[in-house]
């Protein structure tokens, strides 16, 4: 499942500049992407691009065999469930659900969806704390929460939006060494300033050399 | 996850705000479920009010205590009427008065007695006659079901609810009680001999046993109340009374037969739909207002509601951008939105359903004889299930506002807070 993006237009709302224009972007299945760039250039909105949560203003981007301006929103909701496993940069968690109730949420109503919880739960060091509300974790635990609800998908292509800026070095490792895990074979795009994490990709993009701002 | 599951997890973790929803649901729901059942109470009494003719003549007392003794069966144990006043309008001989006049009402089609003289449960035993059965007005007649009219003391006629809630039959005793007053003590045994077809009247939930056998019952009571307490006279006229009596007139007779009646008698007659029409605006006014408060209350609370689910759906719209980003449709972000609202509008109900059932009998008792006591007329708490429907249905279209912003939500830009 390749990713492909041509002659990209993507405008920030009611205003006159694009905020980025992508000439091509190919990123092949089981690629490894660490994507840096400076804060405001469009990283997160790039990732969102990717998993169809908006339409670019003009441009097509190409998931596998589908392209995303000819699907409708319930087969974009359909391709993101079935393929796609996103980290986002605020974690977004539901604060009042458990950790093992967040991870399940990810699950949709797959088969044996609480087995999967708990072991992406154990997978990224969090199954003490699976029956505690997320809203009560610290911000690091949060975000192994939400790295647990990508792992328990197993999705084709990962898109994770600065999964380790508030995890120690220790924490850092573990929850890298788990994506890279659950990815193998498979897509993973991480957005990142942490400079830490640059050894673990082997191809990483400046957003400035193929993005025109 | 599920809709239901995640509308439960959803309301049951967040227990403050669901809570002070909850409850303002619940006894928004409570309040009205209690009004609309008392305005349902006061149309049945009209529904079920018997019929009995143009006039009734009772002891002198407010026309609307007339109106629901005789015909609804309803209120304290009358006063006393001679008989022999009884006689004279249904003999048509003069009638003479103690200041030596005399008159004659040659203008009544029919006149029915009525006399109260014993209680089966709440059930009324009235003592009457066969021009009960036989009135001008073949729609006014009630017909047998089964059986034949009480003939000989000890017998009695059933209405048809007596029958059908106390599963009695001809042939079956029905253990009667004296009543003249006050609580029923003196058994009375009563043979079944007939049951009435139901009219869906009060009628219906009385029982009926000849004049003699009234009055026989009358004079042994008298003669022991009047061993136990001489000095108390109860009836100057002994056991020759009656309570009401029920008057079908020629056209145009009400008018000399009132003044006659009202002015030179111990008795009060009333023109039933007179007497009708004035109970209608009397308890109307109220129904009115009671619908419009019920309607407020149910408004306001509605409006409350809303409020707060809007406020409460708002905050939830990056949560519901991250479901949406995780793959859920429309459709089942949206099913779980209605599920909430459907749970909290159900739960709240019961609520409602609880305190309309609890605090019900005490605001009946604390409005007095303004309704109809419980023996007369009961009201099931299901008749408040239009409240109930109406707050479920509100309460699941205060979800519209949140489901207006997702159909229109873009995800990336609530996930960005933009």
């Amino acid at each position: 499942m390749d990713i492909r993006l041509e002659k990209i237009q993507v405008r920030l709302p009611e205003a006159a500049k694009f905020l980025f224009e992508i000439r091509s972007l190919e990123i092949l299945f089981g690629s490894r992407v660490l994507i840096q760039g400076p804060s405001g250039r469009g990283k997160t909105t790039l990732l969102h691009l990717l998993a169809g949560l908006f339409l670019p203003d003009s441009g097509t981007v190409r998931i596998g065999e589908h392209t995303l301006s000819s699907l409708s929103d319930r087969q974009r909701s359909d391709l993101r469930k079935n393929h796609f496993g996103i980290i986002f940069q605020r974690l977004n968690l539901f604060e009042h659900l458990t950790a093992h109730e967040n991870v399940l949420l990810g699950l949709h109503s797959a088969p044996d969806a609480s087995l999967k919880a708990t072991r992406a739960l154990e997978q990224v060091g969090m199954s003490h704390l699976s029956s505690q509300q997320s809203g009560s974790m610290s911000l690091g635990e949060q975000q192994r929460v939400a790295v647990a609800r990508v792992l328990a998908t197993l999705p084709d292509i990962v898109l994770a939006d600065e999964p380790t800026s508030s995890l120690d070095d220790a924490n850092t490792d573990l929850i890298l060494n788990s994506l890279f895990q659950a990815t193998e074979g498979k897509t993973l795009i991480v957005v990142s300033h942490d400079h830490r994490i640059e050894k673990f990709f082997t191809k990483r993009l400046n957003f400035d050399e193929w993005v025109t701002s | 996850m599920r809709s239901w599951r995640l509308a439960y997890l959803n309301l049951t973790r967040r227990k403050v705000p669901t809570a002070i929803a909850f409850l303002a649901i619940g006894i928004s729901v409570g309040c009205s479920g209690i009004i609309y059942r008392l305005d349902r109470l006061s149309e049945e009494r009209f529904s079920h009010l018997a019929h009995g003719g143009d006039a009734v003549v009772g002891a002198k007392s407010g026309s609307i205590d007339i109106l629901l003794g005789s015909l609804q069966l309803e209120g304290d144990y009358p006063g006393y009427l001679p008989e022999k006043l009884f006689q004279s309008l249904r003999q048509r001989v003069p009638v003479h008065f103690e200041d030596g006049t005399e008159t004659r009402s040659n203008s009544i089609r029919s006149i029915i007695p009525l006399i109260f003289f014993g209680k089966y449960k709440d059930h009324r035993v009235i003592g009457t006659d066969e021009t009960f059965l036989r009135r001008p007005i073949s729609e006014d007649n009630l017909e047998f079901a089964q059986g034949r009219w009480a003939a000989r003391e000890g017998e009695v006629v059933l209405g048809a609810l007596v029958s059908e809630a106390e599963g009695l039959g001809i042939g079956d005793l029905v253990p009667a009680q004296v009543w003249t007053g006050g609580e029923p003590g003196v058994p009375l045994p009563l043979h079944v001999v007939g049951i009435f077809r139901p009219k869906d009247t009060a009628w219906d939930r009385a029982l009926y046993a000849t004049l003699p056998q009234a009055k026989a019952v009358l004079s042994r009571e008298m003669a022991a109340a009047a061993t136990k307490s001489p000095e108390k006279n109860q009836s100057i006229w002994n056991a020759d009374v009656l309570h009401y009596f029920l008057i079908y007139l020629e056209p145009g007779a009400f008018v000399p037969l009132q003044s006659l009646i009202n002015q030179r008698t111990v008795g009060q007659i009333i023109r039933v739909s007179d007497a009708k029409e004035k109970l209608e605006e009397l308890t109307g006014s109220g129904r009115r207002l009671g619908i419009f408060i019920s309607s407020l209350i149910l408004f306001l609370s509605g409006l409350s509601v809303a409020a707060m689910m809007i406020t409460r759906f708002d905050g939830m719209s990056i949560q519901l951008a991250v479901l949406r980003a995780m793959g859920y449709s429309r459709m089942q972000v949206a099913s779980w939105l209605l599920c909430e609202g459907l749970l909290l509008g159900a739960f709240s109900c019961v609520l409602g359903a609880t305190l309309d059932a609890l605090a019900f009998s005490w605001i009946r008792e604390l409005l007095g004889s303004a309704f109809p006591d419980p023996s007369v007329l009961s009201i099931s708490i299901f008749q408040s299930s239009p409240i109930w429907l109406i707050s479920i249905l509100a309460t699941l279209s205060t979800v519209g506002f949140p489901l207006i912003r997702l159909s229109r939500q873009n995800i990336h830009q609530s996930m960005k807070g933009m």
